[in-house]
């Protein structure tokens, strides 16, 4: 087998007990990256070689109810407030969302253009440069919170633009009427 | 061992900032390189090289033990060249341990390319590679021309009796100025007296305007009409060719809710845009030039409001539209909350949640009100102010035209003709400012029409099909792999063979793949990899009609088209007889409830029509299957939905059905599965066991064995033990 199954393929997944949540304390996980530049954890006093971790909430709650998954994606407990834990442990997790829900934030916005139902987007990111489109319709945009947007473009990739009426300043009239 | 080299790009770094990097694999080495840096992995060192699925994009990951590390991160954009890489190269270490293997190496996936070579910016749909910042707007329009081609001739008169309404409008202020003041109500003039006759030819020249008008209107809008006829035909047309996998990607669907829309739009382009175009061009050129001949200093005057005029149009008109569409997404807003909490009402009153509803209506209300009172506000502003510029010019004229009349530079007549033409300019001048920002949305509609049009259907068939019009069913599926999403795939290699008149039986949980195996064998989508034979030819090779008219497939959710009974259960063979509908029903166990229909067979169901139960649906899908006689049967949980009564009935219904044709059962109820001569187990997307009933429930921690062991314990719970 060549590729990684999603967790959602496996249909009914077991996630243990059903009703009770099992909440991760400052003191039940620790974390490190492995060799491989993966997560690692000792739950329990159970070593895990890889663990996931999912928002449960990625829009409304980004940093609340982070589930922590093993290698076969099984739940092993739910960290009910990042902001609780350990500062390497938020560390760690912080990075590891940031991989599987890359979302790279608008710094600036060089140029936003309409043409033909697209949106062509030249802005400068945190990770850096990029030109992307997007289709200019009301599904690709998600909205986080009050001041904030997700933009997603064509191949699927989303953008964070956080305050976005003073980022989008003069723009902001193009991407109006898909808001 | 494979000695190709393949490479995929990958653009984002450990620390997440983007980098230009790629990953080569030459057959035996795994190079990742970004920059300066180089990494090398022998293969000889790996147990398997995958691909990651983040939310967005992935990593790519090598395996050895229980060792893991991250190569490569890349965006979505990236995932499908590096899909294929990891499979090529995990291909490769299968082969070189089991050199035996028949797993067939992966397919390249094709070479698309993604960006314009001229701006770079990504093109917005893969299958065309056209870039709509880099087009040319020109050839969209002439495109959007050439569907006036075939009624060049009425397009021709509707032009010429265009010009000559404008040219005869020009007349009466002429007539009515330096005509009447100057040479006819003034003694010596050329017309003295003959005021009869100076009235009479202004009617006249004013008639001729409106006939010409009266009979081009009439013209255009067939032409008009007839383009949108024509288009929408071949809209719709277009869709029904295309395959399944456009109506399900997220890129395309929403084109296709805008198709109405924009043919609608285009209708307006047709029937006023391009005539209006004409007829006020014609004028504004027109009356240009009488006003320079009649007094070129007075028409100098004229053009000092024109630039205010045309740069508030041009400012506040694209405004004025940008508020109307927004206006009219709220009104949607609105309509959708209350259609969802109309079709929910049931589900609302259960829950006692009136009240939130309203809380739901009210700021969506407030919304619409909003943007209504936004627009009107606009627009009570704009018209009057353009109104007072165009009143700007006319008072310059009035005093300076009066005061070279007193000097005696001009005549009375000359300036009441100049007054009339002054009238006659401004509304034509106004429309040309609005043209730029119309026209380009005109531009919008005919591209995203010509992006349905154009697009390529993925299920092609081949130039010069495999005609099998009677099969005999003998299905074989060899290293079959399919992904909806890239790098997701939902079957990794299935290989099974079923003989004809066999019934199979697919059993696993949801999401194993099962619906997506008869989807490959009608082919509403073509597999990535591997083949499917029907009677030993690939299916491929096959006409698309003979493969699908002999396959027959009833589905839990049964879809009843608006029509009669009879008229779905004929569907698909409108050549059946009264006779046939019958016979078909009454084999479905479907008789007697339609004909105890107050309507019987001719009652109107499906949307807005008569509600049907949920058996009966069922029975009229088979029903519909008897009458196409296929030699292909799929059943996708056709007895999920029924009470044990009915599913008696329904299961003798199908077992007539079944006899002598090949049969496979997709039901999550085992037991529905009695009659197959050989059941799969899928699970993700491969085949865990197969073989009889007897013969998996001999395997000791079967997959099908605690399938059955747990359906049954839960029969016992409840108390009703199978």
């Amino acid at each position: 087998m060549s590729e990684s199954k999603r967790p959602v393929d496996k249909g009914e997944s077991d996630s243990g007990d059903r009703t009770t949540i099992r909440y991760l304390a400052p003191g039940d996980l620790s974390l490190s990256r492995s060799a491989g530049g993966f997560l690692q954890a000792t739950v329990d006093g159970r070593e895990l070689p890889r663990v996931f971790v999912h928002q449960a909430f990625p829009l409304s709650m980004p940093n609340e109810y982070i589930s922590v998954r093993d290698d076969e994606q099984k739940e092993i407990g739910i960290i009910r407030r990042l902001d609780e834990m350990d500062q390497t442990v938020q560390e760690l997790i912080e990075s590891e969302l940031s991989r599987r829900y890359f979302a790279p934030i608008v710094e600036k916005v060089n140029s936003l253009k309409e043409e033909f139902g697209y949106l062509y987007w030249d802005v400068m990111t945190s990770s850096g440069d990029r030109r992307f489109t997007q289709q200019a319709k009301p599904e690709t945009i998600l909205g986080a919170g009050d001041q904030e947007l997700i933009v997603i473009d064509i191949d699927e990739n989303r953008f964070r633009l956080p305050r976005y009426r003073t980022l989008l300043g003069r723009f902001a009239r193009t991407l109006d009427p898909i808001l | 061992m494979t000695t190709e080299v393949t490479s995929a790009p990958f653009d984002v770094g450990d620390d997440g900032s983007f980098v230009d990097g790629l990953v080569i694999f030459d057959g035996a080495t795994l190079s990742v390189r970004a920059g300066d840096a180089r990494a090398d992995w022998h293969l000889a060192d790996l147990d398997e090289i995958a691909v990651e699925n983040h939310v967005v994009g992935g990593s790519l990951v090598v395996k050895s033990g229980v060792e893991h590390e991250l190569l490569a991160r890349f965006t979505a954009r990236h995932a499908a060249p590096m899909g294929y890489l990891a499979r090529l190269a995990s291909h490769t270490i299968e082969r070189s341990r089991d050199p035996e293997s028949d797993a067939p190496a992966p397919s390249r996936p094709p070479d698309e390319e993604k960006s314009c070579p001229i701006c770079g910016r990504p093109y917005p749909s893969p299958e065309r590679p056209v870039c709509n910042f880099c087009l040319d707007k020109r050839s969209v329009f002439i495109r959007v021309l050439s569907f006036l081609n075939d009624q060049r001739r009425t397009v021709f008169v509707v032009l010429s009796l265009m010009i000559v309404a404008a040219l005869f409008k020009l007349a009466p202020p002429f007539l009515g100025g330096r005509i009447l003041f100057d040479e006819t109500l003034v003694p010596g003039g050329r017309f003295y007296g003959r005021v009869g006759l100076i009235v009479l030819l202004m009617v006249a020249s004013q008639a001729a305007s409106i006939g010409a008008s009266i009979v081009y209107g009439r013209l255009n809008t067939m032409v008009a009409v007839g383009v949108v006829f024509s288009l929408k035909r071949k809209i719709f047309e277009a869709m029904q060719r295309l395959s399944m996998s456009f109506f399900s990607k997220k890129q395309t669907g929403g084109l296709l809710t805008r198709v109405n829309y924009d043919t609608t739009f285009l209708q307006y382009f047709f029937h006023d845009g391009i005539p209006y175009l004409v007829v006020n061009g014609v004028q504004i050129i027109a009356i240009g030039i009488v006003m320079f001949l009649l007094d070129w200093r007075l028409s100098l005057l004229v053009l000092i409001p024109t630039p205010v005029m045309v740069y508030i149009t041009s400012r506040l008109f694209p405004r004025i539209r940008q508020l109307y569409s927004r206006q009219y997404r709220r009104q949607s807003i609105l309509t959708g909350l209350v259609n969802d909490v109309f079709t929910g009402t049931r589900v609302v009153k259960a829950f006692g949640n009136e009240s939130q509803e309203i809380s739901r209506f009210e700021p969506r209300n407030d919304g619409v009100y909003r943007a209504v009172v936004d627009t009107g506000t606009l627009q009570s502003v704009l018209f009057p102010s353009l109104f007072a510029l165009m009143s700007v010019g006319t008072v310059l004229i009035w005093a300076v035209g009066g005061y070279w009349i007193l000097a005696g530079s001009i005549s009375f007549g000359t300036l009441m003709s100049f007054l009339g033409y002054l009238g006659l300019i401004y509304g034509p001048l106004q429309f040309m400012t609005a043209v730029v920002d119309w026209w380009s949305s005109s531009m919008n509609s005919a591209q995203r029409i010509f992006e349905v049009l154009d697009a390529v259907p993925e299920v092609r068939e081949r130039a010069d099909p495999v005609r099998i019009p009677s099969m005999r069913g003998d299905i074989e599926f060899r290293n079959v792999r399919f992904a909806y999403e890239v790098n997701n795939p939902v079957i990794h290699g299935i290989s099974l063979g079923i003989m004809e008149g066999e019934m199979i039986g697919l059993v696993g949980r949801t999401g194993a793949g099962k619906s997506t195996i008869t989807n490959l064998m009608t082919r509403l989508y073509d597999a990535d990899e591997g083949e499917i034979l029907i009677d030993g030819i690939p299916i491929k090779d096959l006409s698309v009609s003979d493969l699908r008219s002999q396959i027959a497939i009833v589905l839990q959710e049964t879809y009843l088209f608006a029509g009669s009974v009879a008229e779905n259960i004929a569907y698909g063979r409108d050549d059946a007889s009264r006779e046939e509908i019958v016979q078909a029903a009454r084999a479905a166990f479907a008789h007697d409830f339609i004909t105890s229909l107050p309507e019987g067979y001719d009652t109107v169901i499906g949307r807005e029509g008569h509600d049907l139960s949920g058996g009966e649906r069922q029975r009229i899908a088979i029903a519909r299957a008897v009458l196409r006689d296929p030699r292909i049967l799929i059943l996708d949980e056709a007895t999920a939905s029924m009470d044990s009564e009915t599913e008696q009935n329904i299961q003798a219904a199908l077992e007539r059905l079944i006899e002598g044709r090949t049969v496979i059962a997709i039901a999550h109820r085992l037991s529905t599965l009695r009659k197959a001569n050989r059941l799969f187990v899928i699970e993700h997307g491969r085949i865990a066991e197969s073989g009889t009933h007897d013969e998996l429930m001999a395997i000791d921690e079967g997959v099908y064995r605690g399938l059955v062991e747990k359906q049954r314990e839960a029969l016992e719970v409840i108390g009703v033990g199978e």
